[in-house]
C-alpha cells in the first residue's frame, strides 16, 4: 500500500479556557481530543457524528484555518501542522472546502462570474485569461452552461447553487476537497444528483474527499471508510461495509436506528435519548457513557481509544461491552 | 364516531399576481384529517406544502386569490370567515403551528418561560372567557399549564427551564419547548411544517415519537409537512402526496408506500436509501407554477407519460377503500 496522502496523528483543538486581559474566562471546550486517520489518495472518508461533535472545527483544522492544540498534520509526507496560519494555508493549497451553505457563501451581490474570478485571484492566479479558461471547464463539469456566469446568487436553485460551490472549489484544482454537509436543506430527489456529480467529479478530476455530514444514508452511500465521531472523538473507523455491516460501538448502532426507515418497527431500535452533553462538561472516561444504554461503572474511570475488532476496522469501546454488542439483540443494521 | 372528517380540504385552488404572470400555486388540492389522526402531506420543494399551511391558518400571501373550494374545519368552513375571525377564533387555538426552524420562533432577548406566557396570555386556555383579564390568578395557572406540558414534551426541570434563555437550549430542546407551547391551549390540530429536517437523526427520531405519544395522549390530529418518506413511515396513519400544487395520491401510509399508484409517489419513495444501494433522484426540477405544463403537472418528468398527459388534467379517482389517484394511465390499466 502505497503512503497515505494525509496522516493526521493525535490532532487536539481547545476553545476558550483562558481569559484574556479584558475578557472573562470562557469554558473551556474540547473540540478535538486526540483524533487519528489517515487519509489514501482517491478515497472518499466519510465523518459523521450528531452537531456540535467537532465536524467543522476538524474540517478548519485540516485547512489551516485553526491552528491545533496538540498533535500533526502531514500531508504528501510534508509536515504542515504547528505553523503559522497564513503560512498553513499556503503549504495546504491542495485542501480545499466546499461551504455547508453555498448559498451563504455567496456575494448576493455579485455575479457568479465574479465571485468565481476572486475566489481565484485570492489564490494568486493573476492571469486573467487563464481564470476565464478555468471558469468554462468547471462550469462545464458541474452541468451548467457559460451563461451562469452572468447570473446572481437568489437566481440560483438549491441544487444549481452547490454546483456553484464545487466549481469554485474545482477551479483552484485541489487534490483532497472538504465537503461540508454537501446535501443538508435538499429533498432526496435532488440530492440524487448533486451527490452523482460529486462522483462523477471525483473520477474526472482524480479526487480525494473528506465527506462531513450527519446524514448517514449520504455517507453510506458515497464513502470507502467512514469515522464516526462523539464529542471531539473518533469513536469507530472502518470500512464502510464493515461499520453499516456489523456497527460495534453502541453509539453508531444508534445512529444507524435512528435513520427514518419505510418500515415501521418500534421493537429493535434502541434509541439514544437526550442530546449529547454539553461540549463544556464531557463526561469522564467515555464520553457516550451518559446515554449508552450498556454503560458499566467502569466506563467512567478510562477514556477507550481505538483498538481493533478486525482488520481495517476499529472502535473505541471496550472488551467487556463489546461482548454484549455482539450480541443477538444488536442486529439493528437492516440497511 | 372518530370517523368523521376534522378538518377536509376540498378542491382548493389559489393563485397569485406576481410580475411575471398569474401563478396557480394550488390546484385542485383535495385531502382530509380525522379527529387525532397523523396525515403526511408530501412533495418536494416548491410543491406548495408550505403555502396549504398558510392556508389553513388564515395567512394568505399578499396577492393571493382563492379560485375554488372549501376547508371545513369542525364542519365550518374558513374561506367563508373574515381573517381577522380565523387569527382571532382559531389559530394558534384549535389550529397550533410548528415551524421548521424553532430559533426563528423565538426572541432571544426574553427567557423562554416569558414568550411562552405571552403566547397564552394571547391565546388563551380553552376553558377560560375569550375577554379573560390576565390577572396574577390567570397567570399563575398560565404557568402550572406550561409546566405540565414541558413536563409532558420531557423537558427536565421544567420550572427552571422557564426562568432560561432560547440559546441555553439545543436544537431539539427548542421544537419540544415550542411543542409544548401550541399543545397547552389544546388545539384539535397541529401543523407541523418540516419540523425536523434542521434537527441531527437521532433528535429527529426522538421528535417523531414524541409527537404519535402526544397524538395519542392529547387526541389532537397532526398533519406533517415533510418530503421524506421515512418519516411518513415513522409517524403518519395516513398520507397525501402533492405535486407541482396538485394532489396526486392520498390513503392510508401503508398502502402509499407498499403499493404506491402514481408515478411520482413511486419515484419520491425509490428515493428513500432503504431501497437502493445505489443514488437514486428524479431528473428534472419541480415546474413553476407559472404557466405550469398542461394536462398533468408531473407529465414532463414522468417516465410513463402519453399524449393524453399532457392534454388532459387527471381527476382523483379512488382505487380501493381510502386510496385514491389522480393519473391517466392507472385509468387506462384499470
Ligand atoms: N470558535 C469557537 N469558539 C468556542 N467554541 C467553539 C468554536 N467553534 C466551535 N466551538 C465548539 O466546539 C464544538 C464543536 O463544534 P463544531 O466543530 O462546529 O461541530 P459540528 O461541525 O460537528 O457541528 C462545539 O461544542 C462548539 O460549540
Ligand atoms: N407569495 C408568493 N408569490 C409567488 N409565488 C409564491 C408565493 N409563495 C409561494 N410561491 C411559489 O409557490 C410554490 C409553492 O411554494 P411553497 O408552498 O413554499 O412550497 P413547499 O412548501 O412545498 O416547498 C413555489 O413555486 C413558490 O415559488
Ligand atoms: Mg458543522
Ligand atoms: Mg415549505
Amino acid at each position: 500500500m502505497t503512503a497515505p496522502l494525509l496522516q493526521v496523528r493525535n490532532l487536539a483543538k481547545t476553545f476558550g479556557g483562558t481569559g484574556g486581559f479584558f475578557s472573562r474566562a470562557q469554558p473551556l471546550v474540547s473540540a478535538i481530543d486526540n483524533v487519528s486517520f489517515d487519509l489514501h489518495d482517491g478515497e472518499v472518508l466519510g465523518i459523521v457524528g450528531e452537531s456540535g461533535c467537532g465536524k467543522s472545527t476538524l474540517a478548519k483544522l485540516l485547512l489551516g484555518l485553526l491552528r491545533e492544540n496538540d498533535g500533526s498534520i502531514t500531508l504528501d509526507g510534508r509536515q504542515v501542522s504547528g505553523l503559522p496560519p497564513r503560512e498553513a494555508r499556503r503549504l495546504r493549497s491542495d485542501v480545499q472546502y466546499v461551504h455547508q451553505d453555498p448559498g451563504a457563501a455567496l456575494d448576493p451581490w455579485w455575479r457568479v462570474g465574479n465571485t468565481l474570478h476572486e475566489t481565484m485571484r485570492i489564490h494568486g492566479i493573476s492571469d486573467a485569461k487563464e481564470r476565464e479558461t478555468r471558469i468554462s471547464e468547471v462550469l462545464e463539469a458541474v452541468g451548467l452552461s457559460g451563461d451562469f456566469v452572468n447570473r446572481y446568487p437568489h437566481e440560483l436553485s438549491g441544487g444549481q447553487q452547490r454546483r456553484i460551490g464545487l466549481a469554485r472549489t474545482l477551479a483552484l484544482r485541489p487534490r483532497i476537497i472538504l465537503l461540508d454537509e454537501p446535501t443538508s436543506g435538499l429533498d432526496l430527489s435532488v440530492q440524487a444528483t448533486v451527490l452523482r456529480l460529486m462522483n462523477d467529479l471525483r473520477e474526472r478530476y482524480k479526487l480525494t474527499y473528506i465527506l462531513i455530514s450527519h446524514d448517514l444514508s449520504v455517507v453510506h452511500r458515497m464513502c470507502d471508510r467512514i469515522a464516526v465521531m462523539y464529542l471531539g472523538r473518533i469513536v469507530e473507523l472502518g470500512e464502510t461495509e464493515a461499520v453499516f455491516g456489523s456497527p460495534a460501538h453502541p453509539y453508531t448502532k444508534a445512529l444507524i436506528g435512528s435513520a427514518p426507515k419505510l418500515v415501521r418497527d418500534d421493537t429493535s431500535v434502541e434509541l439514544i435519548q437526550g442530546d449529547p452533553p454539553d461540549a463544556t462538561n464531557i463526561p469522564s472516561g467515555c464520553a457516550f457513557r451518559s446515554r449508552c444504554p450498556l454503560a458499566i461503572d467502569s466506563c467512567a474511570a478510562t477514556k477507550p481509544e481505538l483498538e481493533e475488532i478486525s482488520a481495517s476496522h476499529r472502535i473505541a469501546c471496550p472488551p467487556e461491552l463489546r461482548r454484549l454488542t455482539n450480541g443477538p439483540a444488536a442486529s439493528v443494521s437492516s440497511l | 364516531m372518530t370517523d368523521t372528517a376534522l378538518l377536509e380540504v376540498r378542491d382548493l385552488s389559489l393563485s397569485v399576481k406576481t410580475d411575471a404572470g398569474v401563478a396557480r400555486i394550488l390546484d385542485h388540492i383535495d385531502f382530509s384529517i380525522r379527529r387525532g389522526e397523523i396525515v403526511g402531506l408530501v412533495g418536494e420543494s416548491g410543491c406548495g406544502k408550505s403555502t396549504v399551511v398558510r392556508v389553513l391558518l388564515g395567512l394568505l400571501p399578499k396577492g393571493a386569490q382563492i379560485d375554488s373550494g372549501r376547508i371545513l374545519f369542525k364542519g365550518v368552513d374558513l374561506l367563508t370567515l373574515r381573517p381577522k375571525d380565523v387569527a382571532r377564533r382559531i389559530r394558534g387555538r384549535s389550529i397550533g403551528f410548528i415551524p421548521q426552524d424553532p430559533y426563528q420562533s423565538f426572541n432571544p432577548t426574553f427567557t423562554v418561560g416569558k414568550q411562552m406566557l405571552e403566547v397564552l396570555r394571547w391565546s388563551g386556555l380553552p376553558d377560560e372567557a375569550p375577554d379573560t383579564r390576565w390577572t396574577r390568578a390567570v397567570q399563575a395557572r398560565h404557568r402550572a399549564k406550561l409546566i405540565e406540558m414541558l413536563e409532558a414534551v420531557n423537558i427536565a426541570d421544567p420550572a427552571g427551564a422557564l426562568e432560561r434563555y432560547p440559546h441555553q437550549f439545543s436544537g431539539g430542546q427548542r421544537q419540544r419547548i415550542l411543542i409544548a407551547t401550541v399543545l397547552a391551549c389544546q388545539p384539535d390540530l397541529l401543523l407541523a411544517d418540516e419540523p425536523t429536517t434542521a434537527l441531527d437523526v437521532t433528535t429527529q427520531m426522538q421528535i417523531l415519537h414524541l409527537l404519535r405519544d402526544l397524538a395519542l395522549d392529547f387526541g389532537v390530529a397532526v398533519m406533517m409537512v415533510t418530503h421524506d418518506f421515512g418519516v411518513v413511515a415513522q409517524l403518519c396513519d395516513r398520507v397525501s402526496v402533492m405535486y407541482a400544487g396538485q394532489t396526486v395520491e392520498t390513503g392510508t401510509a401503508h398502502a402509499v408506500i407498499h403499493q404506491p399508484a402514481h408515478p411520482y409517489t413511486e419515484r419520491l419513495i425509490a428515493c428513500h436509501p432503504d431501497l437502493s444501494e445505489t443514488i437514486v433522484g428524479i431528473p428534472g426540477q419541480v415546474s413553476s407554477p407559472i404557466n405550469p405544463p398542461m394536462g398533468c403537472r408531473f407529465h414532463p418528468r414522468c417516465l410513463i407519460a402519453t399524449d393524453a398527459c399532457a392534454d388532459q388534467r387527471p381527476v382523483l379517482r379512488t382505487l380501493e377503500g381510502a386510496h385514491r389517484v389522480a393519473c391517466l394511465m392507472r385509468e387506462a390499466a384499470s
